[in-house]
């Protein structure tokens, strides 16, 4: 009976113990974020004064005004939009008609091109980077956005995630549509895509997302520090505001950038989750 | 699942056998320009002196001697070697641990934080990048000294230290991975079957005895995909040296990535970064080889 009573009470405290050292590692994953906010809130005076104080005595929004007054923020936040729709919805289109040739057609070397994009995905960035400079520069594409979006709109891995989903769709209802005669776009437009819709929604997140991110080949092909999108202007703000007292406009850059990514994770939180498991367990 | 019906007053129109090529024309062309053809042509420019304007000149192994024996690129493949051999498994092997204890938890205290464990991931990283070296670890107005100095203790160098540099980087690395690698064996752990480790149970197993004995063995597939993929990922390491050290102090955080950008970008020298490019892609491609033999070759 006493037995019982203590293994109970060492399987609670085990509990517990765990559920702190969840939470502490929560705290250690967000303080940044915290630690950003509140700063963007501070005064320079406050921002330079020692001791550190962490909540801000006077909350002031002047960091953000003056982000959004002298800066070139809201440009670089626009371009960041602009590309990463335009990326987006060109991704989705891709990968939907060759996901769908990959799976529900048949045709010559299909199995060699499945092949290929699997190993795609394994193959580091910097082995194709500096060809793919070159064909920019040849294309005449430097400082042109068409150098970030169009070598984006074909990716491994959103045909990759796509062509999975397909396979499960059964070949009995494209074959009774190609026998009720529709065209084949209608197929993947009107019949295929509402059927994989959630890996629509899983790759258009994930492209949103790293396009967002993307840094080292807008660095690349753009040499006019004016055209950054908004993760490569993070470097022009900071070295821009270098002086210490304005700590808190750069905070406030970094807050209204990462803002977005975090409504996106909240609102799309099952799917992102979907994606990153599918994306580690693909094989 | 409801079938779409499809209205007859549309115009016939007969699979025909070329479709599936009109589909793949995007995808293939941009497979040969942006892949297959930069990648023969990165082997190619490795074996010329190259500064992207003039042709391109032949010279054989000379870039492969010239990176083997020049200090910054080896002490770059040393930093990268241990961003990826050392700093992956610790944070895959953290990631593992974490999501272990986010099993135990009630789903909608597991997803709050989980939502939070995986935002570092999500957020780009630069601007992770800013807010750690300007918000973090400066030295004077910086969080962690702060924190360090209220408990009485000194503050440290974090960026300018040479010995300490690499470890400031690689700490950026853990904080924006772990949520990702505890979110890929969260999925794993839920793909046991509860009846296994009732089984277990049962039969008078102990916790660390599951784990040992049925978690980990069941998650070897999940282990291997997961390290694999993450010390590719810490060879690439980029961003963080690009914002935070830019290599420095001295060489100390010089990563391969930086080396070969440095060398291209900087240097305009394309026959040795694409020589640096290839060291790298050799490095990754005997890993891929592992990762094939260790999972039974076909996927």
């Amino acid at each position: 009976m006493l037995g019982k009573k203590i293994r109970k009470v060492a399987l609670f405290l085990i509990s517990v113990i765990m559920i702190i050292i969840a939470v502490l590692f929560a705290i250690f994953t967000s303080v940044p974020f915290i630690w950003a906010i509140l700063s963007s809130f501070k005064t320079p005076e406050e921002i330079v004064r020692i001791p550190i104080s962490f909540i801000p005595k006077t909350f002031t929004i002047n960091n953000y005004i003056r982000l959004l007054m002298e800066t070139n923020f809201i440009r670089a936040f626009l371009i960041s939009l602009f590309i990463s729709i335009a990326t987006t919805i060109g991704v989705v289109i891709t990968s939907l008609i060759t996901a769908y040739a990959l799976s529900k057609t048949e045709f010559r070397f299909r199995d060699i091109f499945i092949r290929y994009i699997i190993y795609l995905l394994a193959l580091p960035q910097y082995l194709m980077l500096l060809p793919q400079f070159y064909i920019i520069v040849k294309l005449g594409w430097i400082n042109n956005y068409a150098a970030i979006i169009i070598p984006a709109i074909v990716s491994p891995y959103s045909i990759f995630l796509l062509r999975q989903y397909m396979l499960t769709i059964p070949d009995d209802f494209i074959d009774a549509a190609r026998v009720d005669g529709a065209g084949e776009m209608y197929i993947v437009f009107k019949i295929v895509f509402p059927l994989v819709k959630p890996a629509i929604i899983i790759i258009s997140l994930w492209t949103f997302i790293s396009s967002w991110g993307s840094f080292l080949w807008p660095l690349i092909v753009l040499n006019d520090p004016s055209l950054y999108p908004l993760a490569t202007y993070m470097n022009t703000l900071q070295s821009a505001y270098g002086d210490y007292r304005y700590t808190g406009v750069v905070m406030a850059g970094t807050v209204l950038s990462f803002l977005p990514m975090i409504i996106i994770t909240l609102v799309g939180f099952k799917y992102i989750v979907r994606g990153i498991t599918l994306t580690a367990l693909r094989r | 699942m409801r079938v779409n019906v499809i209205k007859p007053n549309f115009s016939y129109k007969p699979y025909r056998w070329y479709i599936p090529y009109l589909f793949i024309i995007p995808a293939l062309i941009y497979f040969l320009i942006f892949t297959l053809y930069p990648i023969f042509f990165t082997i190619y420019i490795s074996f010329t002196k190259w500064n992207l304007i003039s042709n391109p000149i032949f010279i054989g192994v000379e870039n492969y001697i010239k990176i083997f024996s020049d200090p910054v690129f080896l002490t770059s493949l040393r930093n990268s070697l241990i961003l990826a051999f050392i700093l992956q498994p610790i944070i895959t092997f953290t990631g593992f641990l974490l999501a272990l204890l986010l099993n135990r938890l009630l789903l909608w205290f597991r997803n709050i934080l989980l939502f939070l464990f995986i935002l570092p991931f999500i957020v780009p990283m630069a601007v992770s990048a800013v807010i750690w070296g300007r918000g973090f670890y400066d030295p004077i107005y910086g969080f962690l000294n702060a924190l360090l100095r209220t408990m009485g203790l000194e503050g440290i160098a974090w960026l300018g230290d040479p010995n300490i540099a690499l470890f400031s980087i690689s700490l950026v690395n853990f904080w924006a991975w772990v949520g990702y690698h505890s979110l890929i064996y969260l999925a794993g752990l839920q793909s046991i079957p509860q009846e296994l480790i009732e089984a277990a149970i049962v039969d008078g197993a102990g916790s660390i005895r599951i784990v040992i004995e049925i978690i980990i063995p069941l998650l070897k597939p999940v282990f291997t995909a997961a390290i694999i993929l993450a010390t590719i990922g810490g060879l690439q390491i980029f961003t963080e040296v690009y914002m935070l050290t830019r290599g420095g102090p001295g060489y100390s955080t010089y990563t391969l990535g930086y080396a070969v950008y440095y060398k291209a970008f900087t240097e305009y020298d394309y026959g040795m970064a694409a020589a640096e490019a290839l060291v790298l892609s050799l490095i990754v491609f005997i890993l891929a080889l592992i990762e094939m033999k260790v999972l039974g070759g076909v996927r």
